[in-house]
């Protein structure tokens, strides 16, 4: 709003079929937020630095989860 | 501790205080401790790492980015405003939220209900004022005893699951009608002002919305109302859960943010021409919106399973914008409602599938609150969406 921005035009279909827009990992958003400048600026440094640092933590330890899905499909297949 | 503290814990008969703060992935922290002890206390004390505390109780191999190595004690002071009872308590027992700080008074900048004051700070540079009304989706289940079982629907009044999809039906809101009794009671208790309650798509999977008003007080009434359905599920031997996707095969659960920003002076919603059509703000706020929702992601879910925000296999994606007031197939939503003032505002709504969109209700409801609205502010405009549907 105080940038003055302007919408893209309003979609009259539907947005189903479009690409994805917003990242679809942890990873690739807290990249993102680290790149964001005035993101930065509005939330502290402070806070962007202790968050995204939770978040990785977070992520390194979901990620070595082994999955149901895994159980199911590797287990006896590879 | 303030004196309305002190006269609520008479008139209330209270023993027990439970002094918290939201942390990260909005989970309660914080002590219990007599009433007694409380009262004597001159400011509360913990290790500023209980910001930096994983939802799986582990901390950053390397927290040097966030936190000097000494490891700092942080002062917890209670805002008395937040007093409540806890409604389940077995003795009277109260829970205050607490404000962070260093010895010296400086702000706790991780601590996120903070972080949520300091946003509206920047609103009210701007002679703004936000308003909010949060809408909460979560899923009643089985007690799940062994994590690696999948999730089932509970048993309702008929003895029976719900079999398929209950959108928007009353019945089967009914089948949960002791629980939901002990929900509103417990609300009720502590001043959570419910407006609406739905059935949602999934089986089992209930929506409440608040009524919109201040952010802060919305903020913590969502923190507030996320203990509140675990507890009264409990009592009804099933879990209320908020995680953003419990069954693989059912649409995921979100908290979509209904917002609007009022000229602080004057009451009128800057979102609205007076003739009723939108205002240039109320483009530039969708604009803002569009631009910085990417990299704000990583604030909306709290949870780790990737493609969580960005899921389409029931909702609509991302932040395409709505062409019409009435239409659901898109990210950004604008809704028909009357504004504050009695002006017909189409006001924008991220429904669930852009921002909120199966945002991990985990998070902290300050920190989400914050983090909606936060690019609207400052110099960035996004924002968010409002719709307002006040409800006068």
């Amino acid at each position: 709003m105080i940038e003055n921005l302007k919408p893209t035009d309003p979609i009259t279909g539907s947005a189903h079929d479009l690409p994805f827009g917003l990242p679809r990992n942890l990873d690739e958003a807290v990249r993102r937020l680290r790149e964001c400048q005035p993101l930065i600026d509005m939330l502290s440094p402070a806070f962007v630095a202790a968050y995204t640092i939770v978040k990785e933590a977070e992520y390194e330890v979901f990620l070595r989860v082994i999955s149901s899905w895994e159980r199911e499909h590797l287990l006896l297949n590879v | 501790m303030p004196r309305d503290i002190k006269q609520f814990f008479r008139d209330h008969n209270i023993q027990e205080v439970e002094a918290i703060i939201p942390d990260m992935a909005g989970i309660a922290r914080g002590k219990v401790m007599p009433a007694a002890k409380f009262a004597e206390d001159q400011g509360m004390r913990l290790p500023e790492s209980i910001f930096l505390q994983t939802v799986t109780g582990d901390y950053p191999e390397n927290t040097d980015a966030a936190m000097s190595p000494a490891e700092i004690d942080i002062v917890l002071k209670p805002d008395a405003n937040t007093v409540r009872r806890v409604p389940w308590a077995g003795e009277p027992t109260a829970q205050v939220i607490h404000d962070c700080f260093y010895s010296d008074g400086r702000d706790v900048m991780m601590a996120p209900r903070g972080l949520l004051r300091r946003v509206m700070d920047l609103y009210a540079k701007q002679g703004w004022t936000p308003v909010v009304a949060p809408e909460l989706e979560f899923y009643l289940v089985e007690p799940n005893i062994d994590a690696d079982y999948q999730l089932k629907p509970p048993v309702g009044r008929s003895g029976r699951a719900e079999p398929g999809r209950q959108s928007y039906s009353i019945a089967a809101v009914n089948e949960f009608d002791p629980l939901f009794d002990d929900v509103y009671q417990f609300c009720e208790d502590q001043d959570i002002e419910i407006d609406t309650l739905i059935h949602e798509d999934g089986p089992a999977q209930m929506e409440i919305n608040l009524l919109h008003g201040n952010a802060l007080e919305l903020a913590d009434q969502a923190f507030m109302f996320k203990r509140t359905a675990r507890e009264a599920a409990l009592r009804h031997k099933m879990y209320a859960t908020f995680m953003a996707k419990p069954h693989a095969k059912e649409p995921g659960s979100s908290m979509h943010i209904h917002q609007s920003i009022i000229e602080t002076a004057s009451g009128r919603n800057v979102f609205s021409n007076s003739d009723g059509t939108p205002s240039q703000l109320f483009y530039s706020h969708i604009a803002g919106l569009q631009k910085y929702l990417p990299a704000a992601m990583a604030e909306i879910p709290a949870g780790c399973d990737g493609s969580a925000g960005t899921e389409r296999q029931f909702l609509p994606p991302d932040h395409a914008l709505s062409g019409r007031a009435d239409q659901r197939s898109m990210g950004l939503r604008q809704s028909h409602g009357r504004a504050a003032g009695a002006v017909v505002v189409p006001g924008v709504t991220p429904r669930r599938e852009s921002v909120v969109r199966r945002g991990r209700q985990s998070v902290s409801g300050h920190w989400r609150v914050a983090g909606v609205r936060l690019p609207g502010h400052d110099r960035k405009p996004e924002t968010y969406g409002s719709d307002h549907r006040q409800r006068a």
